[in-house]
């Protein structure tokens, strides 16, 4: 039951229904079961088989939390520390065992075979439960929490439990800190028009981005990435570029479409994109990337780490970084591709560690006819095609693939545009679907820079102030971006993250 | 609350009425592929018997030539071969009021939309058909053929926005939906309504099937197979001959789409084959487009002379008339 499919729309329909019943919005309890009940019977749609894993998580860490809360209001420092150590054990043993055991048989039976040792044990298969990554996340978040004793343990089993499995955001994020989301849950929400209709609009653009964009784009790189070999240097480098827009738009549109259902319930969800492609450095990329991921690796892997290694300066930060670089890139997959992905990225981390520039944050203003200064638009293309690189980590499934395509890359048809022509044609079946998806990009970059300063392309804080004129623009946007999503909607049928 | 659902309601109607208008009011393409449906009612209608039916998608509207196999049965074979999209539980009702005493009626289901996802149509296809032959038999749609041809709105309305384009673009706007490469069209159809416009073009070579999940384990849709055979009845009892027959294909096509247990499933509903699967396959070197479905001229030309073969041997049998 993806975002966007005529499923979702008729379960959402019904549950928007039946929470906002005059005797369900009147009760917070009945508003969390409902939530709660919702949230259980769509993810089990995804994959019942792993719904009691879900429940079964939720209860052990409901109790780890009560239990190492009672610990640290006892004064038992040393059992706190034991409760807080086992709560994060068991939640990396189920990333674990779920997500990386068959990459590590598999590794350490290549390294013994490497070894000259005869090892015979077959390959493990083991089906990931979706979202594991994003649950365990938000879990292990919770118990470090309260052994911060920045919150206290949440005593109602189902607002708890609607945290850990609220249905907009369980499969694919954002991953939501409980400190943001569990008082959401403590009043009955009324519904709230402006906070709904703002829901609806970055429903909308989400919409837009992830299945007029995303999804278009996905033809070509798909295509270009699964025959690489058969493609003209040109178009496996249109195909790079082109890569890190559409993952943006399926992630972020993802994301603002889970962000605007959750509007629609009353509930704020935590941001997870801020205009990455507006960053003028990688460090800044990455505080506008994923940002419920990174904001989560600095607080509990990142920050520790460089309290840690103080002690050794510079050097100190930059193994901090390297470490929750390598982390986040096996946080995405069990392959060394993206250990390597990761690794990247903390590398380019090192220059601006060094000249001590890693941490700030000027604002990005505009310059002449409102176009970004010329130094900054320099450094903004500079970071995406560093973006742009290291993705080719990302896409590949093995190092072979990586070295294969950028060799094929180096060919003497880089810069033959006729071929690449024939060749987008031929995938997108006519040049007029290419150049209408080209367009779509254009219009999200060109909103990506106009709205730099709002959450979304369609936010609005000022309708009611509004002249009628301009609301008759944002009109039409509405009717014009629902047309696209409805008739040019692109086939794929998938979200990237989905896989993590 | 009201006015906030009025206010969707608002904008997802406009949306909706201005894909509408692009649906049913931008000028028509009156060379269209699917307006050859016409063409081929009038073909079943008026051919002069003894007559070999032979009814199927586009893997036999590109894979067989008639006029061969009228040289060689001294029969008159006609092709109703279109696109495996439109369903079977289209096509087959439809052709049946035309079908006479004598007939033989080789049909052609497509494993995956017939066998696999039970004969109703695909997405985009339908509705393309319905538009084309101006609703015809509209009435007579089941509701699982309306959820298709309603969700291939979108689609062909993308197709007409796109056209819209190139004939703002062509400044004609007669311009077709295939303007680039091939051309799908009613004009590549020959008399016996076999797509004949490809036999001269070069052969593609070994195809890549990539968009059809090869190794993907299919299973049979009982309900269609029970369909199948009710329908066959009918044909039967206005006295012609039914053979059921495998798909034409390239080789990668038919390992991707052969569903596992079709033969099994056929044997278990009183069907059958009237030859063996192979013999409707032929190397990807003959692949002329279409993911390995359609066949080069070098492809037609074996395909139906096996089919000329298996034919004869079929007719004279009464073993495999059901």
């Amino acid at each position: 039951m993806l975002f966007g499919s005529f499923r979702f729309l008729l379960f959402f329909i019904f549950v928007f229904a039946i929470y906002y019943l005059p005797p369900v919005r009147k009760s917070v309890n009945l508003q969390n079961w409902w939530l709660l009940l919702s949230s259980y019977f769509f993810y089990g749609y995804a994959d019942i088989r792993m719904l009691p894993l879900l429940i079964g998580a939720t209860l052990a860490y409901y109790g780890i939390g009560r239990w190492l809360y009672k610990a640290i209001k006892e004064g038992r420092t040393r059992t706190a520390s034991w409760i807080t150590f086992g709560g994060i054990l068991l939640g990396i043993g189920v990333l674990v065992y779920f997500k990386y055991l068959g990459f590590f048989a598999d590794s350490i039976g290549s390294l013994l075979k490497g070894l000259g040792f005869a090892v015979s044990w077959s390959t493990l298969h083991i089906v990931m439960p979706v979202g594991v990554s994003f649950f365990t996340f938000k879990l292990i978040g919770y118990i470090i929490e309260i052994r911060r004793e920045h919150i206290e343990p949440c005593k109602d089993l189902v607002k708890f439990g609607t945290f850990v499995a609220f249905f907009p955001t369980v499969l694919s994020g954002p991953i939501d800190r409980p400190n943001q989301f569990l008082p959401q849950l403590d009043n009955s929400r009324l519904f709230d028009g402006d906070f709904a209709r703002d829901g609806a609009s970055q429903l909308l653009w989400g919409a837009f981005t992830k299945f007029c964009v995303a999804d278009n784009l996905a033809l070509l790189t798909d295509g270009v990435w699964g025959d690489y070999a058969s493609y003209s240097a040109c178009t496996l480098f249109l195909s790079i570029l082109l890569y890190p827009i559409q993952m943006y738009a399926d992630f972020d549109g993802y994301s603002n479409m889970a962000i605007g259902v959750g509007k629609l319930l009353g509930i704020k969800i935590t941001r997870n994109f801020n205009h990455p492609f507006l960053s003028r450095n990688i460090a800044e990329y990455w505080r506008h990337w994923h940002m419920s991921l990174t904001y989560w690796c600095s607080d509990y892997i990142f920050t520790p780490l460089n309290i840690r290694f103080r002690t050794l300066g510079k050097a100190g930060v930059i193994l901090a970084t390297l470490i929750n670089f390598l982390l986040i890139g096996f946080w995405h997959g069990a392959d060394w591709t993206f250990g390597l992905f990761g690794l990247y990225h903390g590398l380019l981390y090192i220059p601006l560690i060094i000249s001590g520039t890693y941490a700030k944050n000027k604002k990005l203003k505009a310059g002449r006819w409102s176009l970004p200064a010329g130094k900054d638009t320099w450094r903004m293309l500079v970071t995406f095609l560093l973006v742009a690189i290291g993705l080719i980590l990302f896409r590949a499934s093995s190092l072979s693939e990586v070295v294969g395509y950028l060799s094929h890359m180096a060919g003497v048809s880089l810069l033959d545009f006729s071929v690449t022509a024939f060749e987008v044609t031929r995938l997108y079946g006519s040049s007029v679907i290419f150049l209408v998806v080209l367009l779509f990009t254009l219009l999200l970059l060109l909103v990506e820079w106009l709205c730099r300063n709002k959450e979304h392309a369609l936010q609005n804080t000022k309708e009611k102030t509004m002249p009628n004129k301009k609301k008759y623009w944002r009109w039409i946007a509405f009717v014009a971006l629902s047309f696209c999503v409805l008739v040019f909607k692109g086939e794929t049928a998938r979200f990237i993250y989905f896989q993590f | 609350m009201k006015r906030f659902i009025l206010d969707i309601a608002l904008i997802l109607l406009t949306a909706i009425g201005a894909m509408v208008v692009v649906v049913f009011f931008t000028p028509a393409d009156r060379n269209a592929y699917l307006r050859e449906y016409t063409h081929k009612l009038a073909l079943i209608k008026e051919a002069d018997a003894p007559r070999i039916i032979i009814i199927g998608g586009s893997e036999s509207a590109f894979g067989i030539d008639s006029q061969l196999m009228t040289d060689s049965l001294h029969r008159n074979v006609i092709n109703l071969g279109l696109h495996g999209g439109i369903g079977t539980k289209y096509t087959l009702p439809d052709f049946l009021q035309y079908v006479r005493e004598g007939d033989v009626v080789v049909m052609m289901p497509h494993y995956l939309v017939d066998y696999v996802e039970g004969g109703n149509g695909d997405v985009g296809t339908l509705i393309d058909l319905m538009i084309a032959t101006e609703w015809r038999n509209a009435k007579d749609l089941n509701l699982k053929q309306w959820c298709i041809v309603l969700e291939g709105t979108p689609c062909c309305a993308k197709r007409n926005a796109i056209r819209l384009v190139k004939s703002i673009k062509n400044k004609r706007f007669d311009t077709p939906s295939d303007s680039e490469g091939f051309v799908y069209a009613m004009s590549g159809f020959n008399e016996r309504g076999d797509e004949a416009s490809h036999w001269n073009q070069v052969e593609a070579g070994p195809v890549n099937v990539n968009g059809h999940n090869t190794g993907q384990r299919r299973d049979v849709n009982n309900e269609y197979l029970s369909w199948l055979s009710v329908i066959i009845d009918k044909y039967v009892a206005k006295g012609a001959q039914v053979l059921l027959s495998p798909v034409i294909s390239t080789e990668s096509q038919f390992q991707s789409t052969f569903p596992h247990n079709l033969e099994l499933e056929l044997s278990r509903h009183g069907l059958g084959f009237f030859c063996a699967p192979s013999l409707c396959v032929v190397d990807d070197v003959y692949c002329f487009d279409g993911g390995g479905a359609h066949l080069s001229r070098g492809g037609v030309i074996i395909v139906s002379n096996r089919l000329v073969e298996a034919l004869h041997v079929a007719i004279k049998s009464e073993a495999v008339d059901f």
